[in-house]
Protein backbone atom coordinates (compact mmCIF):
# COMPACT_ATOMS: atom_id res chain seq x y z
CA UNK A 1 0.00 0.00 0.00
CA UNK A 2 1.18 3.36 -0.48
CA UNK A 3 1.37 6.36 1.61
CA UNK A 4 -0.89 8.42 0.37
CA UNK A 5 -4.20 9.93 0.63
CA UNK A 6 -5.90 6.04 0.77
CA UNK A 7 -3.48 5.14 3.41
CA UNK A 8 -4.96 7.78 5.36
CA UNK A 9 -8.44 6.97 4.85
CA UNK A 10 -7.99 3.51 5.94
CA UNK A 11 -6.52 4.85 9.50
CA UNK A 12 -9.56 6.65 9.63
CA UNK A 13 -12.21 3.70 8.63
CA UNK A 14 -10.08 1.85 11.15
CA UNK A 15 -10.94 4.37 13.67
CA UNK A 16 -14.55 4.04 12.78
CA UNK A 17 -14.51 0.22 12.76
CA UNK A 18 -15.29 0.24 9.34
CA UNK A 19 -12.72 -2.20 8.06
CA UNK A 20 -13.53 -5.76 7.87
CA UNK A 21 -11.11 -8.39 8.87
CA UNK A 22 -8.79 -8.30 5.54
CA UNK A 23 -8.25 -4.54 4.88
CA UNK A 24 -7.53 -4.61 8.91
CA UNK A 25 -4.41 -7.22 8.16
CA UNK A 26 -3.42 -5.59 5.15
CA UNK A 27 -3.58 -2.28 7.22
CA UNK A 28 -1.58 -3.67 9.76
CA UNK A 29 1.29 -4.99 7.66
CA UNK A 30 1.41 -2.00 5.86
CA UNK A 31 2.01 -0.22 9.68
CA UNK A 32 5.04 -2.57 10.37
CA UNK A 33 6.59 -1.87 7.50
CA UNK A 34 6.27 2.33 6.90
CA UNK A 35 7.60 4.55 9.87
CA UNK A 36 5.53 7.62 8.59
CA UNK A 37 2.37 5.65 8.86
CA UNK A 38 2.77 4.12 11.95
CA UNK A 39 3.40 7.86 13.25
CA UNK A 40 0.56 8.89 11.80
CA UNK A 41 -1.62 6.19 13.02
CA UNK A 42 -0.08 6.69 17.17
CA UNK A 43 -0.93 10.44 16.74
CA UNK A 44 -4.57 9.18 15.69
CA UNK A 45 -5.18 6.74 18.59
CA UNK A 46 -4.11 9.06 21.13
CA UNK A 47 -6.64 11.51 20.27
CA UNK A 48 -8.96 9.17 19.94
CA UNK A 49 -8.92 8.34 23.14
CA UNK A 50 -8.10 11.74 24.49
CA UNK A 51 -11.15 12.90 23.12
CA UNK A 52 -13.41 9.63 24.12
CA UNK A 53 -12.16 10.35 27.76
CA UNK A 54 -12.93 14.06 28.08
CA UNK A 55 -14.16 14.61 31.71
CA UNK A 56 -17.87 14.69 32.19
CA UNK A 57 -18.90 18.67 32.67
CA UNK A 58 -21.30 19.02 35.64
CA UNK A 59 -24.38 21.30 34.34
CA UNK A 60 -25.36 23.87 36.70
CA UNK A 61 -27.69 23.28 39.32
CA UNK A 62 -30.00 26.31 38.22
CA UNK A 63 -30.32 25.20 34.55
CA UNK A 64 -33.59 23.17 35.01
CA UNK A 65 -34.87 26.33 37.29
CA UNK A 66 -33.56 28.69 34.63
CA UNK A 67 -35.17 27.01 31.60
CA UNK A 68 -38.84 26.30 33.73
CA UNK A 69 -38.69 30.65 34.06
CA UNK A 70 -38.13 31.14 30.67
CA UNK A 71 -41.11 28.76 29.18
CA UNK A 72 -43.63 31.45 27.50
CA UNK A 73 -46.88 30.82 28.69
CA UNK A 74 -49.69 29.92 26.45
CA UNK A 75 -50.90 32.72 24.19
CA UNK A 76 -55.09 32.61 24.18
CA UNK A 77 -55.45 31.78 20.88
CA UNK A 78 -53.33 29.04 21.45
CA UNK A 79 -55.80 27.98 24.33
CA UNK A 80 -58.68 28.16 22.16
CA UNK A 81 -57.07 25.90 19.47
CA UNK A 82 -56.33 23.68 22.26
CA UNK A 83 -59.94 23.47 23.47
CA UNK A 84 -61.28 22.67 20.42
CA UNK A 85 -58.62 19.77 19.73
CA UNK A 86 -59.41 18.60 23.22
CA UNK A 87 -63.00 18.63 23.04
CA UNK A 88 -64.22 18.73 20.03
CA UNK A 89 -68.27 17.70 21.22
CA UNK A 90 -67.68 20.79 23.90
CA UNK A 91 -66.45 23.28 21.08
CA UNK A 92 -69.00 21.94 18.32
CA UNK A 93 -72.05 22.78 21.20
CA UNK A 94 -70.27 26.07 21.76
CA UNK A 95 -70.11 26.96 18.14
CA UNK A 96 -73.76 25.78 17.99
CA UNK A 97 -74.94 28.04 20.61
CA UNK A 98 -73.17 30.81 18.86
CA UNK A 99 -74.82 30.58 15.85
CA UNK A 100 -78.13 30.29 17.61
CA UNK A 101 -77.53 33.32 19.72
CA UNK A 102 -76.44 35.36 16.75
CA UNK A 103 -79.36 33.85 14.51
CA UNK A 104 -82.15 34.86 17.16
CA UNK A 105 -80.02 38.32 17.35
CA UNK A 106 -80.23 38.71 14.23
CA UNK A 107 -83.96 37.81 14.17
CA UNK A 108 -84.19 40.37 16.86
CA UNK A 109 -82.78 43.09 15.40
CA UNK A 110 -84.02 42.47 12.12
CA UNK A 111 -87.70 42.56 13.29
CA UNK A 112 -87.93 46.06 13.65
CA UNK A 113 -91.10 46.16 11.88
CA UNK A 114 -94.18 46.00 13.07
CA UNK A 115 -95.54 42.47 13.11
CA UNK A 116 -98.71 40.66 14.22
CA UNK A 117 -99.62 37.11 14.91
CA UNK A 118 -102.90 36.99 13.00
CA UNK A 119 -104.46 39.64 10.46
CA UNK A 120 -107.60 38.84 10.38
CA UNK A 121 -109.61 41.83 11.49
CA UNK A 122 -106.70 43.92 12.69
CA UNK A 123 -106.19 47.37 11.24
CA UNK A 124 -102.76 48.74 10.87
CA UNK A 125 -102.27 52.50 10.99
CA UNK A 126 -98.50 53.78 11.14
CA UNK A 127 -96.93 51.92 14.19
CA UNK A 128 -100.39 50.95 16.29
CA UNK A 129 -102.21 48.42 15.54
CA UNK A 130 -105.78 48.47 15.88
CA UNK A 131 -108.13 45.89 17.32
CA UNK A 132 -111.62 47.38 16.75
CA UNK A 133 -114.52 47.39 18.98
CA UNK A 134 -117.07 44.06 18.35
CA UNK A 135 -113.47 42.11 16.71
CA UNK A 136 -112.66 38.71 18.74
CA UNK A 137 -110.11 37.36 18.28
CA UNK A 138 -109.50 33.53 18.44
CA UNK A 139 -106.56 32.37 20.33
CA UNK A 140 -103.46 33.78 20.93
CA UNK A 141 -102.11 37.36 19.76
CA UNK A 142 -98.76 38.41 19.57
CA UNK A 143 -97.50 41.94 18.23
CA UNK A 144 -94.34 42.90 17.92
CA UNK A 145 -93.07 47.08 17.78
CA UNK A 146 -95.87 48.03 17.85
CA UNK A 147 -98.67 50.18 19.84
CA UNK A 148 -101.54 48.33 20.41
CA UNK A 149 -104.94 49.56 20.69
CA UNK A 150 -107.33 46.94 22.17
CA UNK A 151 -111.02 47.80 21.77
CA UNK A 152 -111.72 44.29 20.35
CA UNK A 153 -111.13 41.10 22.52
CA UNK A 154 -108.85 38.69 22.62
CA UNK A 155 -109.71 35.08 23.90
CA UNK A 156 -106.55 33.49 24.11
CA UNK A 157 -102.56 34.76 25.45
CA UNK A 158 -101.31 37.97 24.72
CA UNK A 159 -97.86 39.05 23.81
CA UNK A 160 -95.95 41.88 23.57
CA UNK A 161 -92.68 42.16 22.31
CA UNK A 162 -91.54 45.88 22.32
CA UNK A 163 -94.74 46.75 21.95
CA UNK A 164 -97.13 48.33 24.76
CA UNK A 165 -100.92 48.59 24.61
CA UNK A 166 -102.44 52.73 24.39
CA UNK A 167 -105.68 53.81 24.90
CA UNK A 168 -108.18 55.59 22.38
CA UNK A 169 -109.67 57.25 25.04
CA UNK A 170 -106.99 59.40 26.96
CA UNK A 171 -108.29 59.59 30.44
CA UNK A 172 -108.73 55.88 31.55
CA UNK A 173 -108.20 55.15 35.32
CA UNK A 174 -107.74 51.44 35.70
CA UNK A 175 -105.62 51.35 32.16
CA UNK A 176 -104.21 47.96 33.60
CA UNK A 177 -108.09 46.44 34.52
CA UNK A 178 -109.31 47.28 31.41
CA UNK A 179 -106.42 45.23 29.27
CA UNK A 180 -107.19 42.08 30.90
CA UNK A 181 -111.21 42.96 30.56
CA UNK A 182 -110.30 42.75 26.69
CA UNK A 183 -107.79 39.80 27.10
CA UNK A 184 -109.07 36.28 27.86
CA UNK A 185 -105.90 34.77 28.68
CA UNK A 186 -102.58 36.22 30.23
CA UNK A 187 -100.85 39.19 29.15
CA UNK A 188 -97.10 39.30 28.13
CA UNK A 189 -95.00 42.05 27.98
CA UNK A 190 -91.46 41.44 26.57
CA UNK A 191 -88.91 44.33 25.69
CA UNK A 192 -85.76 43.15 26.45
CA UNK A 193 -83.95 41.04 24.13
CA UNK A 194 -83.22 38.00 26.92
CA UNK A 195 -86.38 37.44 27.81
CA UNK A 196 -87.68 37.42 24.62
CA UNK A 197 -85.04 34.69 24.24
CA UNK A 198 -86.16 33.49 27.42
CA UNK A 199 -89.66 33.41 25.87
CA UNK A 200 -88.55 32.07 22.47
CA UNK A 201 -87.15 28.72 24.08
CA UNK A 202 -90.03 28.36 26.42
CA UNK A 203 -92.39 28.60 23.51
CA UNK A 204 -90.25 26.12 22.09
CA UNK A 205 -89.81 23.37 24.66
CA UNK A 206 -93.59 23.53 25.40
CA UNK A 207 -93.77 22.64 21.63
CA UNK A 208 -91.76 19.80 22.27
CA UNK A 209 -93.40 18.47 25.49
CA UNK A 210 -96.83 18.97 23.59
CA UNK A 211 -95.54 17.21 20.53
CA UNK A 212 -93.62 14.14 22.39
CA UNK A 213 -96.43 14.11 24.84
CA UNK A 214 -100.39 15.27 22.99
CA UNK B 1 -36.97 5.21 27.70
CA UNK B 2 -38.81 6.51 24.02
CA UNK B 3 -42.07 5.53 24.81
CA UNK B 4 -41.80 6.99 28.55
CA UNK B 5 -40.31 10.45 26.27
CA UNK B 6 -43.50 10.43 23.68
CA UNK B 7 -45.81 10.02 26.38
CA UNK B 8 -44.12 13.41 27.98
CA UNK B 9 -44.14 14.93 24.50
CA UNK B 10 -47.63 14.48 24.71
CA UNK B 11 -48.55 15.97 28.20
CA UNK B 12 -46.49 18.87 27.10
CA UNK B 13 -48.73 19.83 23.89
CA UNK B 14 -51.48 19.77 26.02
CA UNK B 15 -49.81 22.27 28.01
CA UNK B 16 -48.21 20.25 30.92
CA UNK B 17 -45.29 22.78 32.07
CA UNK B 18 -44.48 19.53 34.71
CA UNK B 19 -44.05 17.08 31.66
CA UNK B 20 -41.27 19.62 29.95
CA UNK B 21 -39.58 19.23 33.73
CA UNK B 22 -39.30 15.44 33.57
CA UNK B 23 -37.80 15.77 29.57
CA UNK B 24 -35.56 18.48 31.07
CA UNK B 25 -34.19 15.96 33.98
CA UNK B 26 -33.78 13.75 31.17
CA UNK B 27 -31.47 15.38 28.46
CA UNK B 28 -30.20 19.01 30.80
CA UNK B 29 -26.96 16.84 31.49
CA UNK B 30 -25.87 15.59 27.71
CA UNK B 31 -27.33 18.59 26.08
CA UNK B 32 -24.61 20.98 28.77
CA UNK B 33 -22.24 18.49 28.21
CA UNK B 34 -22.89 18.93 24.52
CA UNK B 35 -22.48 22.56 24.59
CA UNK B 36 -19.89 22.68 26.54
CA UNK B 37 -17.61 20.87 24.72
CA UNK B 38 -19.10 22.81 21.20
CA UNK B 39 -18.49 26.26 22.96
CA UNK B 40 -16.02 25.46 25.41
CA UNK B 41 -16.95 28.07 28.18
CA UNK B 42 -19.81 27.72 31.15
CA UNK B 43 -21.24 30.75 30.35
CA UNK B 44 -22.15 30.06 26.75
CA UNK B 45 -23.07 26.46 27.75
CA UNK B 46 -25.65 27.49 29.96
CA UNK B 47 -27.19 30.08 27.81
CA UNK B 48 -27.46 27.76 24.38
CA UNK B 49 -28.88 24.93 26.55
CA UNK B 50 -31.45 27.31 27.82
CA UNK B 51 -32.35 28.70 24.85
CA UNK B 52 -32.16 25.49 23.17
CA UNK B 53 -34.74 23.96 25.72
CA UNK B 54 -36.90 27.24 25.13
CA UNK B 55 -36.66 26.58 21.54
CA UNK B 56 -37.95 22.85 21.93
CA UNK B 57 -40.86 24.03 24.23
CA UNK B 58 -42.21 26.45 21.83
CA UNK B 59 -41.76 24.32 18.74
CA UNK B 60 -42.97 21.07 20.30
CA UNK B 61 -46.12 21.08 18.45
CA UNK B 62 -44.10 20.81 15.43
CA UNK B 63 -42.66 17.60 16.62
CA UNK B 64 -43.73 14.29 15.19
CA UNK B 65 -44.35 12.50 16.96
CA UNK B 66 -43.07 9.34 15.12
CA UNK B 67 -39.66 10.93 14.45
CA UNK B 68 -36.52 10.62 17.30
CA UNK B 69 -36.83 13.04 19.92
CA UNK B 70 -33.32 13.55 20.60
CA UNK B 71 -31.43 13.75 17.27
CA UNK B 72 -34.50 16.46 17.23
CA UNK B 73 -32.99 17.69 20.34
CA UNK B 74 -29.35 17.74 19.95
CA UNK B 75 -30.68 19.44 15.85
CA UNK B 76 -31.48 22.62 17.91
CA UNK B 77 -28.69 22.51 20.08
CA UNK B 78 -26.48 22.09 17.73
CA UNK B 79 -27.67 24.75 15.38
CA UNK B 80 -27.96 27.45 18.46
CA UNK B 81 -24.64 26.56 19.18
CA UNK B 82 -23.11 27.31 15.65
CA UNK B 83 -25.44 30.12 15.38
CA UNK B 84 -23.66 31.67 18.73
CA UNK B 85 -20.50 30.79 17.70
CA UNK B 86 -20.89 33.18 14.86
CA UNK B 87 -22.04 35.74 16.76
CA UNK B 88 -19.71 36.03 19.39
CA UNK B 89 -16.94 33.91 18.43
CA UNK B 90 -14.36 36.56 19.49
CA UNK B 91 -15.57 36.73 22.76
CA UNK B 92 -15.55 33.38 23.50
CA UNK B 93 -12.03 32.87 22.28
CA UNK B 94 -11.27 35.38 24.93
CA UNK B 95 -12.94 33.76 27.42
CA UNK B 96 -10.51 30.98 27.28
CA UNK B 97 -8.40 30.36 30.22
CA UNK B 98 -4.69 30.94 29.39
CA UNK B 99 -2.20 28.22 29.76
CA UNK B 100 1.07 27.31 30.47
CA UNK B 101 2.38 25.66 27.50
CA UNK B 102 4.88 23.49 29.80
CA UNK B 103 3.78 19.94 29.57
CA UNK B 104 5.98 17.09 28.33
CA UNK B 105 5.01 14.10 26.80
CA UNK B 106 1.40 14.00 28.14
CA UNK B 107 0.35 10.79 26.00
CA UNK B 108 2.49 9.36 28.46
CA UNK B 109 0.90 9.98 31.49
CA UNK B 110 -2.21 9.08 30.26
CA UNK B 111 -0.69 5.56 29.60
CA UNK B 112 -0.31 5.09 33.47
CA UNK B 113 -3.48 3.68 35.40
CA UNK B 114 -2.83 4.63 38.88
CA UNK B 115 -2.51 8.70 39.13
CA UNK B 116 -1.18 10.79 41.35
CA UNK B 117 -2.61 14.25 41.64
CA UNK B 118 -0.11 16.04 39.82
CA UNK B 119 -0.99 13.48 37.04
CA UNK B 120 -4.71 13.75 36.98
CA UNK B 121 -3.94 17.93 37.24
CA UNK B 122 -1.81 17.27 33.93
CA UNK B 123 -4.60 14.90 32.69
CA UNK B 124 -6.88 17.90 33.10
CA UNK B 125 -4.80 20.59 31.65
CA UNK B 126 -4.57 17.37 28.53
CA UNK B 127 -8.08 17.87 28.27
CA UNK B 128 -8.18 21.92 28.40
CA UNK B 129 -5.45 21.26 25.55
CA UNK B 130 -8.08 18.88 23.72
CA UNK B 131 -10.81 21.64 24.36
CA UNK B 132 -8.80 24.46 23.14
CA UNK B 133 -8.07 22.55 19.95
CA UNK B 134 -11.48 21.98 19.55
CA UNK B 135 -12.27 25.20 19.64
CA UNK B 136 -10.01 26.27 16.44
CA UNK B 137 -12.57 23.15 14.16
CA UNK B 138 -14.76 24.88 11.80
CA UNK B 139 -18.23 24.64 13.52
CA UNK B 140 -19.19 21.62 11.16
CA UNK B 141 -16.73 20.10 11.59
CA UNK B 142 -16.97 19.95 15.97
CA UNK B 143 -20.05 19.13 16.21
CA UNK B 144 -19.76 15.68 14.26
CA UNK B 145 -16.36 15.19 16.39
CA UNK B 146 -18.63 16.20 19.66
CA UNK B 147 -21.35 14.10 18.46
CA UNK B 148 -19.21 11.48 18.08
CA UNK B 149 -16.49 11.31 21.04
CA UNK B 150 -18.65 13.34 23.95
CA UNK B 151 -21.80 12.09 22.98
CA UNK B 152 -20.83 8.92 21.65
CA UNK B 153 -23.70 8.54 19.14
CA UNK B 154 -23.35 6.44 16.01
CA UNK B 155 -22.15 7.69 12.45
CA UNK B 156 -25.80 6.64 11.37
CA UNK B 157 -27.47 9.29 14.69
CA UNK B 158 -24.56 11.77 13.71
CA UNK B 159 -26.14 12.19 9.60
CA UNK B 160 -29.70 12.23 11.32
CA UNK B 161 -28.86 14.61 13.55
CA UNK B 162 -27.04 17.21 11.30
CA UNK B 163 -29.25 16.08 8.21
CA UNK B 164 -25.96 15.41 6.26
CA UNK B 165 -25.30 12.58 3.62
CA UNK B 166 -23.13 9.94 5.63
CA UNK B 167 -20.30 10.71 3.40
CA UNK B 168 -20.28 14.37 4.26
CA UNK B 169 -20.42 13.10 7.91
CA UNK B 170 -17.95 10.83 7.86
CA UNK B 171 -15.70 13.77 5.17
CA UNK B 172 -16.00 16.22 8.40
CA UNK B 173 -14.96 13.54 10.85
CA UNK B 174 -11.77 12.57 8.99
CA UNK B 175 -11.29 16.51 8.48
CA UNK B 176 -11.55 16.58 11.82
CA UNK B 177 -9.67 14.15 13.60
CA UNK B 178 -6.62 15.18 11.07
CA UNK B 179 -7.14 19.24 11.99
CA UNK B 180 -7.00 17.99 16.07
CA UNK B 181 -3.98 15.89 15.14
CA UNK B 182 -2.24 18.47 14.12
CA UNK B 183 -2.51 20.72 16.65
CA UNK B 184 -2.13 18.63 19.04
CA UNK B 185 1.09 17.62 18.02
CA UNK B 186 2.12 21.27 17.85
CA UNK B 187 0.87 22.02 21.45
CA UNK B 188 2.81 18.77 22.32
CA UNK B 189 6.31 20.30 20.22
CA UNK B 190 5.74 23.75 21.86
Amino acid sequence: MACNQSSENELHRYLNRELNQEEENQLKRHLMECQNCQEHYRELKRLDGQLNFLPEIDAPDDLKHNIMHQLPQDPKVKKFSKIVREHPFIAAAVVFFIAMFSSTLTQYHTNQQIFVSSEEGVIKEGNRVIIPEGEVIEGDFTVKNAELVLEGKIQGNLTLVNSQVVSMHEHQDNFLNSVSHHVGGTVTEIDQYFVWVYHKIEHEFKNIVTFVSP
Amino acid sequence: MDLRINQLIKQVKKGNHEAFGLIIDQYQHAIYQHCYRMLGNHHDAQEVTQEAFVKVYTNIKTFKQNNKFSPWLYRIATNLAIDHMRKKRPVSILDQPIHSNDHTTLLDKQKSKEQTPEESYERLELSETVQEALLTLPPKYRAVIVLKYVRDLPLQEIAEVLELPMGTVKTHLHRGREALRKKLVEAVRS
